[in-house]
């Protein structure tokens, strides 16, 4: 595929661009006019044929193309896609790299589909703690923001040992039975205690943690 | 130009040395460790040890100045491997709440032992043979021995064997700058040496591969050159940080170990994911083949040192303001260089494929395929018949422009066949700056590690 382009060549590829910032595709009818309109201001003398002869070597190097259309009904059509998309509404608030490892596609095809998925407006994406996270664009910011923090690995392993037995735990003994740094563990407990998940009591001195749902009676 | 330039920040960083030695340091090494005495003194730290049947916690805080901070260091070895947790405070507040504001680990979990099937020296569990993998989850009681190493500072040293014994860690630290072996020990940092001794080799052409597991809420990002490089405290170094509250935390190791009595290279894999933890993230460190294997990585925070400059001649504070513009434009040449070695080969189809070069099943465009895909007789008939004076009876045919990029991502990545194809039929729906967009994104992402490595080096100049 050569891509030497000469100095007129690079001229009107980008009068091209430029029209294409404007109009989504052309045809040669309607771009010829444009393109001499352009070089007239250029001190570039090139003629009608000129500008001929440079669309077809345009063309010959398949810098000009033959447009195409899509419409957001065929967006999910492609199953890699469809699988992301689903993956990011069973998932909400997940993250990229989360979706290349569980989905396990290479990078660049999971940037194409998040891509086509947020143009045509089926997800949103925002950043949260250094991430991109995505999530459907039907919801809220505001509500994804729960869901990515009771979602998170460390949370689910808190969330899951206190529903074994919800009588109340201290801080330390849950990093002790975790096996999790008690800064991480503060950090997650005061997470999920914002968010409803848990709640602390102060129970003979100690501050006990209990599942929101089932509290100590 | 650059030659010349180069000259000049030749000069202007040694005038810089030169004035640092004669007029602000006062070359006093009463220990012969290579560091200033006084700046070593500033940075004498206490330390106090709790030890435990399975966990050793340590506690650092500096002797001297207006704001005590604390390291603390919780070394454990259980069934999950051998773990080392840092959490760093800047002050120490008299209140009885510890809020860190730097926290993250390394865990050794297992040696793997591993047939190098694409001869890079590097294990890739989806690429290479792995033969056995002995998980780090038994130790032998930790051995501790207190060193007196001046009269008012200690080195603590702590040995921790896994129960088969192929496995050990020798770990070092300091309350000051002290030479273990002729590697520099700072009392910010602890140095892990990994020995590897009689490993049962079940293949006559394996190697060992380490399994270390890296925790941080931040992810960890490659280091170019280490803060131990900068200062001249090491040479021949690499490693990776992690940046939490403008404090960073860092390991690294040297480029080579001792193999057999020789020293071989290392190398590491790239940073993934963990397998233990989605969240958190993991590396391979590769060894040479040999009996015993022993290797010297750093756990530590960068940045903490006190320093202390007192100024009491004006012709001092001139040279002052003359050594940090010289040292200014030399970081930012070099920054700036740097950057424009990384930007020249940002679109080099052979680094960009390098990330991608595992997906082995997929197929390589060529261009024939590539112009078969986009066939253009349709538009090139049009334009045979197009004259300003015919315009009107062509056919009306929709064309949009592609870019260089547009070839230089189809070239870059491997795609299957369908993938191909619908990549192309929708990027040609879109108008160059539409596309464009996504495929600055798609290099990015191949391109994410370069520039960490960019990034760490500014965060290190400034």
């Amino acid at each position: 595929m050569a891509m030497e382009l000469v100095e007129e060549e690079k001229l009107v590829l980008n009068i091209v661009h430029e029209y294409l910032d404007k109009n989504r595709q052309f045809t040669f009818e309607e771009i010829l006019p444009f393109i001499n309109s352009r070089i007239r201001l250029s001190s570039i003398n090139i003629n009608n044929e000129g500008v001929r002869n440079i669309l077809k070597s345009l063309t010959n190097k398949k810098l000009i193309v033959e447009g195409s259309k899509l419409t957001k009904s065929e967006i999910l059509n492609n199953k890699k896609r469809k699988e992301i998309y689903q993956f990011i509404n069973e998932n909400p608030g997940t993250y990229f790299n989360r979706i290349v490892h569980e989905l396990n596609y290479s990078n660049h095809i999971v940037v194409w589909h998040l891509s086509m998925l947020l143009k045509f407006d089926f997800i949103t994406k925002e950043i949260l703690e250094n991430h991109d996270i995505y999530f459907n664009a039907d919801t809220e910011f505001e509500d994804i923001r729960p869901m990515y923090f009771i979602t998170k690995e460390k949370s689910q392993k808190i969330i899951n040992f206190m529903k074994k037995d919800n009588l109340g735990i201290t801080k330390t003994n849950l990093s002790h039975e975790l096996n999790m740094h008690m800064n991480t563990i503060t950090k997650y407990l005061t997470l999920l205690e914002k968010y409803d998940v848990i709640v602390k009591k102060k129970i003979d001195n100690k501050n006990l943690y209990f599942l929101s749902e089932m509290p100590a009676q | 130009m650059a030659k010349r330039s180069n000259i000049i920040i030749g000069i202007l960083i040694g005038i810089a040395l030169l004035s640092l030695n004669n007029n602000f340091v006062i070359a006093s090494d009463d220990d012969d460790d290579g560091i200033d005495d006084d700046f070593e003194e500033l940075n004498k730290r206490n330390i106090s040890l709790e030890i435990e049947e399975n966990q050793i916690q340590i506690e650092s805080s500096l002797r001297s100045g207006d704001q005590i901070d604390e390291i603390q260091l919780k070394i454990t070895n259980d069934s999950e491997g051998l773990g080392i947790e840092v959490s760093y405070e800047s002050e120490l507040t008299t209140e009885n709440t510890t809020e860190f504001e730097l926290e993250f680990g390394i865990i050794f979990r297992k040696l793997v032992e591993f047939v190098d099937m694409d001869n890079n020296s590097i294990y890739d569990p989806l690429v290479d043979d792995t033969v056995q993998e002995i998980p780090l989850d038994s130790f032998q009681p930790v051995v501790y021995t207190s060193i007196n190493i001046s009269v008012d500072t200690t080195l603590h040293y702590f040995i921790i064997n896994s129960t088969n014994g192929f496995f050990t860690a020798h770990i070092y630290f300091s309350e000051e700058f002290h030479r273990v072996n002729d590697t520099l020990i700072t009392p910010v940092q602890t140095k892990i040496d990994i020995e590897i001794s009689n490993f049962p080799y079940s293949n006559g052409s394996s190697q060992i591969a380490v399994y270390t597991s890296l925790e941080s809420e931040f992810d960890y990002e490659e280091e170019e050159v280490t803060e131990d490089e900068i200062r001249e405290y090491a040479t021949n170094e690499k490693g990776i940080i992690s940046e939490m509250n403008n404090f960073t935390g860092i390991f690294t190791w040297k480029n080579n170990a001792t193999i057999d009595g020789i020293s071989r290279v290392v190398l590491m894999s790239d940073l993934d994911i963990d397998d233990y933890d989605g969240d958190e993230q993991k590396i391979y460190f590769t060894y040479p083949r040999g009996t015993h294997i022993y290797h010297d990585p750093k756990v530590g925070i960068s940045g903490i040192y006190k320093i202390n400059i007192i100024i009491d001649n004006p012709f001092y504070l001139i040279i002052l303001i003359a050594i940090i513009s010289s040292l200014s434009i030399s970081i930012g040449y070099s920054i700036y260089h740097y950057r424009e070695r990384i930007f020249a080969n940002h679109y080099s189809e052979l680094e960009i494929t390098k990330d991608f070069g595992r997906n082995l099943n997929k197929v390589k465009y060529n261009s024939e395929r590539l112009d078969a895909l986009l066939d253009n007789k349709r538009l090139l008939h049009q334009l045979k018949d197009l004259s300003s004076d015919k315009m009107s009876s062509i056919e009306d045919i929709k064309a949009t422009a592609l870019s260089e990029d547009f070839f230089k991502v189809i070239n870059a990545f491997d795609w299957e066949e369908d993938d191909l194809v619908d990549f192309i039929r929708e990027m040609i729906s879109l108008t160059p700056s539409e596309s464009k967009v996504v495929f600055e994104e798609m290099i990015s992402k191949s391109e994410q590690r370069k520039k960490n490595r960019l990034d760490d080096t500014k965060r290190l100049y400034t």
